[in-house]
């Protein structure tokens, strides 16, 4: 049985491979795991997400009462849904802790700057995820939020207008933007993002696992272990850890079900995205209505691009991580961390 | 030492078991709608008692299993420093 896998699948060679792959052991190996991390929620998401679409319905009149029969009328529906709303939430926050370690032990240095454009890819096709997901159970606070999201564009002289109308799939946050919402979030997102994932990962394997900068010059005398089985199994532990941590706090704290968007309502108080948009959101709001002429959202949305446009060109950047330049590039990724806590809570008071 | 991380882990699973039973979504009517908005739960006694079931099994099985790999780990770097896992032809 065995040979006959082996000689159609060549498992061997695969083993072999994985063998071969080394991961250094130093005190900074902790941050390995948060790759793995998210691919284990990302799995997470495939599968509750699979469950969720066999029920759900992407029309206005049946979106939030199908969300509701899965909370209520199937079994263990709500739990399912909990988990796939927290692994999402959990999936996201991995995802931000990878990339500002990345970020901080500039990993992301000559040969790896594909590597780290790739993940940053990855970083806003999560973030898009969450975002199309947050209005599919079409309640009262998503319709809201998605309204404030999609108007967010119309900021940008230009080209503005014409990505909120395709966003939206119109003038306004209707049907049309749900049906577009729901395609988007179950096809052409996942299919991207596995496309991107499998650049990022076949990257990785072709570059092995950075050091840490101050560990290159010692390159030789860092003690390394296969990645299989030495390695694999530390992640294992960790995985289990987390999916504990995930199904507690999916059971104990499952995500509420407002009442059916109403398209005529006006907003309702208390609008606010997921967290993890939180600091944008607080940022939007931080500034003035007007200045030099031009609105005050059009200038915080061109400086949030330009921010998003340097930390994907980071690695580029950072031509010189040991010296001055790269040391204060090191300090932004810190203020940005505190930048983002402290707009976060500012938002949450 | 020992005994000092068995009283962390007695602690923990303490803390859980304390929240597990305690929290407001293992109470039977938060089911149902209240002021339009739905909040989801155990709808019976039975999947009350299944879900407090299910964290602690879960939560044993991840102590026995983080134990049994923590050995097991143990036992591959020792068989990697020795050597075992070089590949022949290096």
């Amino acid at each position: 049985m065995r040979a006959w896998f082996e000689e159609r699948l060549g498992l061997s060679e695969i083993f072999g491979f994985l063998t071969r792959k080394k991961v250094p052991v130093h005190e900074h190996t902790v941050w390995y795991y948060t790759g793995s991390a998210i691919l284990i929620f990302f799995l997470i998401q495939v599968l509750t997400g699979f469950m969720l679409v066999l029920y759900y319905n992407p029309t206005i009149e049946k979106a939030n009462a199908s969300v509701g029969r899965i909370m209520t009328e199937l079994p263990w529906g709500w739990v399912v849904r909990s988990v796939h709303s927290w692994s999402a939430s959990f999936m996201i926050a991995f995802v931000f802790i990878h990339m500002m370690s990345i970020w901080i032990t500039k990993a992301y240095r000559s040969p790896r700057e594909l590597t780290w454009m790739s993940g940053v890819f990855l970083l806003a096709a999560t973030l898009f995820f969450g975002f199309t997901g947050y209005l599919l159970p079409w309640d009262d606070l998503a319709f809201a939020a998605t309204k404030v999201g999609t108007d967010i564009p119309r900021a940008i002289p230009g080209v503005g207008l014409w990505i909120t109308k395709l966003l939206r799939g119109g003038e306004d946050v209707t049907g049309d933007t749900l049906t577009r919402f729901f395609g988007i979030h179950v096809s052409i997102l996942p299919l991207v993002f596995m496309l991107i994932l499998s650049l990022h990962v076949y990257l990785i394997q072709k570059q092995g696992m950075s050091l840490p900068l101050g560990r290159e010059k010692e390159k030789d005398s860092v003690r390394e272990i296969p990645f299989w089985p030495n390695f694999f199994f530390r992640e294992l532990m960790v995985w289990l850890v987390l999916l504990g941590v995930l199904l507690t706090v999916a059971v104990l704290f499952p995500p509420s079900l407002d009442k059916p968007a109403d398209l005529m309502a006006p907003a309702p108080e208390g609008i606010r995205p997921e967290w993890y948009f939180l600091f944008l959101f607080q940022t939007l709001k931080i500034f003035p209505a007007e200045i030099l002429f031009v609105t005050g959202e059009t200038v915080a949305v061109l400086l949030l691009l330009a921010a998003g446009l340097a930390f994907f060109f980071l690695p580029l950047i950072d031509r010189d991580p040991l010296g001055i330049r790269g040391k204060i590039i090191t300090g932004v990724a810190y203020v940005s961390i505190a930048y983002a806590l402290v707009m976060t809570i500012w938002s949450l008071l | 030492m020992r005994s000092w991380k068995k009283r962390l882990v007695m602690a923990v699973v303490l803390v859980v078991l304390m929240s597990v039973s305690a929290h407001p979504v293992l109470k039977l009517d938060l089911s149902l709608r209240q002021e339009e908005k739905l909040i989801p739960g155990p709808q019976n006694i039975t999947q009350k008692t299944a879900v407090v079931v299910f964290l602690i099994w879960m939560w044993v099985s991840i102590v026995v299993l983080l134990y049994v790999l923590r050995l097991k780990v143990k036992e591959l770097d020792r068989l990697e420093r020795l050597g075992f896992f070089k590949d022949p032809d290096e």
